[in-house]
């Protein structure tokens, strides 16, 4: 499941959509189409960028692959800024999809879309909802990361090393942890200005915790991190600890513990019994995060707005740097402890969060541990 | 044993267990229903399970004298046929096939009764003779079923007694045993005032079993599959691996079937769950994911007899 699929299953609030997982169209261990409804009545494959007309029509015959269920009333192709002219696809369209059946051609439906254009084959609510969406997640992928994302990356960071007192960071250090450029970096410590102290050497350190941008930062967090809650469909009691070990046997994208089990580690003390669910900080760099490894990881998994059956809970993490600590060779790794207060905080867990701020300012532990691990911070994307 | 009432699946078995005669103990052991409850008394709700009989298997494999003088020690230990409309002994001509099945009462009651059944001799593939058994009243058939032998691998043992099939075995057998959704008529036994296909009812069974087994034991399926395959089917291991799936992936792509699999689970070891189709869904894609594929995969990768 490529990241635009995921980005657009989050955002398309149409009720009843859920992701296919790999083999439950029974065909093999792959399915053709990527996301279904609830009831399976509507399929949809999604391509990005679709190279050229061998691509489309390979697009076509697995979308109508995908539906040959009596339960499938519509199968739609949705196409962002395929390589193709307006024209030339609704003409392709037309002339291999002339050449199925009736019942099989009155289910398959297109919905390309351009920055500029759009074809709908049919042109109805469901259709136009469809386009919207793709519009809006693709739009967010680059206006997001250019406008919000990095400079709150950029304030995660400054608060890590506040909290761990780890003392002044060079620009040069921020830009290439963040994956920011330099103007973006030199604008938000001029927004954190009261906060900051300066370096000499062109260093800066929070001087004070940032209450009103963390208050910002805490709002805008879950839409920042794309933070996308996983129930199991089979409504068998979780088992969370068999879920972390299937996770560290994930290799792409890289992954950390927060949540609970994190706070744990940060602070032996952290007083919370049991563990409402499992928050996991996910790498991705380039914006868009493929939630494809959960299919392997448990094909039952499917994405849940309901707090109560959230057994997981995947955030993003959108900067170069993971800033994530080892914690054993065969286990996730965990996930800093900013990210870590922002699981809190999103549990609504506040006296806990408040508290292990407290807690790594007055500790030698956490700031002592991390010295001892810290990961090589990657190259500026 | 024809139940209208739930009964504490455990009890019955130590009931058994001390109703046997003692010398039969390690030469049967329960598969069927009332292993898997046995197993699983602790998820099961509303009181029980409804148990039709116990299954009894015999073994060793497909040897009549063996198996002819245990039916005869449990009839001289006054256990009494169950007789239906129709029962008839057969005779030394009768085709193995048409005889009657062994059913017992114990000499005390009629709370349950035992099923006689036998397990197959060697591994070649089909459907295998009933065994002929002679007791004083008659002639008699022991059935046997092509993977029953899977059932009598990895055994399980309730209070160090009378011993049980593993769930995990009796979802392999059920899984071999229906490669494909059978497309004759119904069963003619109903379940709970429906029509129910025999591959519908054995396939979800293989669901239930998977939704009460915890998740990391089901976990340890594709490692016990596979060792129970090469040890019962040494020369069609691969072959059977391979297809391991496919009943199962048919009962998907079924609305009908798969209604009808739900609601025997529903009628049976899920009773009192609340399990929704799509929970029952899940649990299918589950157990494809973490296991049948495993299992598939272990099978093209295995080498063949050219190479």
């Amino acid at each position: 499941m490529d990241g635009l699929t995921s980005a657009l299953a989050t955002e398309f609030r149409l009720a009843g959509f859920r992701f296919v997982v790999q083999g439950e169209m029974g065909r093999g261990s792959r399915s053709p189409v990527d996301l279904a409804s609830d009831d399976g009545a509507i399929v949809i494959k999604v391509k990005e960028h679709l190279p050229g007309v061998r691509e489309l029509y390979a697009a076509i015959a697995q979308l109508a692959l995908g539906s040959d269920r009596p339960q499938v009333q519509r199968a739609v192709l949705a196409l962002w800024s395929p390589r193709l002219s307006d024209g030339s696809t609704r003409r392709e369209w037309e002339e291999l999809v002339g050449l199925f059946d009736r019942k099989v051609r009155a289910k398959l439906q297109i919905v390309a879309v351009w920055p500029e254009r759009q074809l709908l084959v049919p042109e109805d609510s469901f259709t136009l909802e469809l386009a919207r969406a793709l519009r809006a997640v693709t739009a967010n992928a680059a206006g997001l990361r250019r406008k919000i994302e990095k400079p709150h990356e950029i304030l995660k960071l400054l608060l890590l090393r506040w909290l761990l007192s780890e003392g002044p960071i060079a620009l040069k250090e921020l830009q290439d942890l963040a994956g920011a450029s330099y103007p973006t970096v030199s604008k938000v410590v001029g927004d954190l200005q009261r906060y900051l102290v300066r370096g000499t050497d062109r260093s800066v350190a929070l001087q004070s915790f940032p209450t009103v941008p963390w208050s910002v930062l805490t709002a805008l967090s879950p839409r920042l991190r794309r933070t996308t809650a996983w129930m199991d469909r089979s409504g068998r009691p979780p088992n969370l600890e068999r879920l972390v070990t299937r996770l560290a046997r994930v290799r792409e994208p890289a992954l950390a513990l927060g949540g609970v089990l994190a706070a744990r580690h940060w602070d032996a003390e952290f007083d919370l019994d049991g563990v409402p669910r499992l928050d996991i900080c996910a790498h991705a760099p380039r914006g868009m995060l493929d939630l494809g490894f959960l299919a392997r990881v448990d094909p039952g998994l499917s994405p849940t707005e309901d707090p109560a059956k959230t057994v997981l809970v995947v955030h993003a993490l959108t900067r170069s740097s993971t800033q994530f600590t080892p914690s054993g060779s065969k286990t996730l790794p965990w996930a800093d402890p900013v990210e870590t207060l922002l699981d809190l905080v999103e549990l609504r867990l506040t006296r806990q969060a408040d508290e292990l701020v407290r807690h790594l300012r007055r500790s030698d532990d956490a700031r002592h541990h991390r010295r001892s691990t810290r990961a090589v911070p990657a190259p500026r994307a | 044993m024809t139940l209208v009432t739930t009964v504490d699946p455990r009890a019955l078995f130590q009931r058994l267990a001390h109703e046997l005669p003692h010398e039969l103990l390690n030469r049967v052991f329960v598969v069927g229903s009332l292993a898997a409850a046995c197993h699983h008394t602790d998820r099961l709700k509303n009181g029980g399970v409804k148990t039709k009989d116990a299954d009894l298997v015999l073994h060793p494999a497909g040897d009549e004298t063996p198996a002819q003088e245990i039916a005869r020690l449990l009839r001289a230990r006054g256990w009494r046929h169950r007789r239906l409309g129709g029962f008839e002994p057969g005779t030394r001509e009768t085709p193995a096939a048409q005889l009657p099945a062994i059913r017992l009462y114990p000499p005390e009651h009629e709370d349950y009764f035992i099923e006689l059944l036998i397990l197959p001799s060697g591994e070649r593939p089909g459907t295998k003779a009933w065994l002929q058994v002679e007791l004083e009243e008659g002639y008699f058939g022991l059935p046997s079923f092509e993977f029953l032998a899977l059932t009598s691998y990895d055994r399980c043992c309730l209070d160090g007694a009378l011993e049980y099939a593993q769930p995990s075995m009796m979802a392999l057998a059920n899984l071999l045993s229906h490669p494909e959704l059978d497309d004759g008529p119904p069963m003619s036994t109903r379940v709970a005032n429906r029509d129910i296909h025999r591959s519908s009812k054995d396939l979800g069974r293989v669901l239930a079993l998977t939704w009460l087994e915890p998740r990391d034991e089901v976990d340890t399926w594709s490692d016990r599959w596979e060792r129970a395959l090469r040890v019962c089917f040494p020369t069609r291991w691969s072959e059977l691996a391979a297809r391991v799936g496919s009943g199962l992936r048919a009962l998907l792509e079924d609305i009908d079937r798969f209604d009808e699999a739900w609601h025997c689970c529903n009628d049976g070891l899920l009773s009192g769950h609340g399990v929704t189709h799509d929970q029952l869904r899940a649990t299918a894609d589950q157990l494809m994911g973490d296991v049948i594929v495993l299992v598939e995969q272990l099978a093209r990768s295995a080498p063949t007899l050219a190479s």
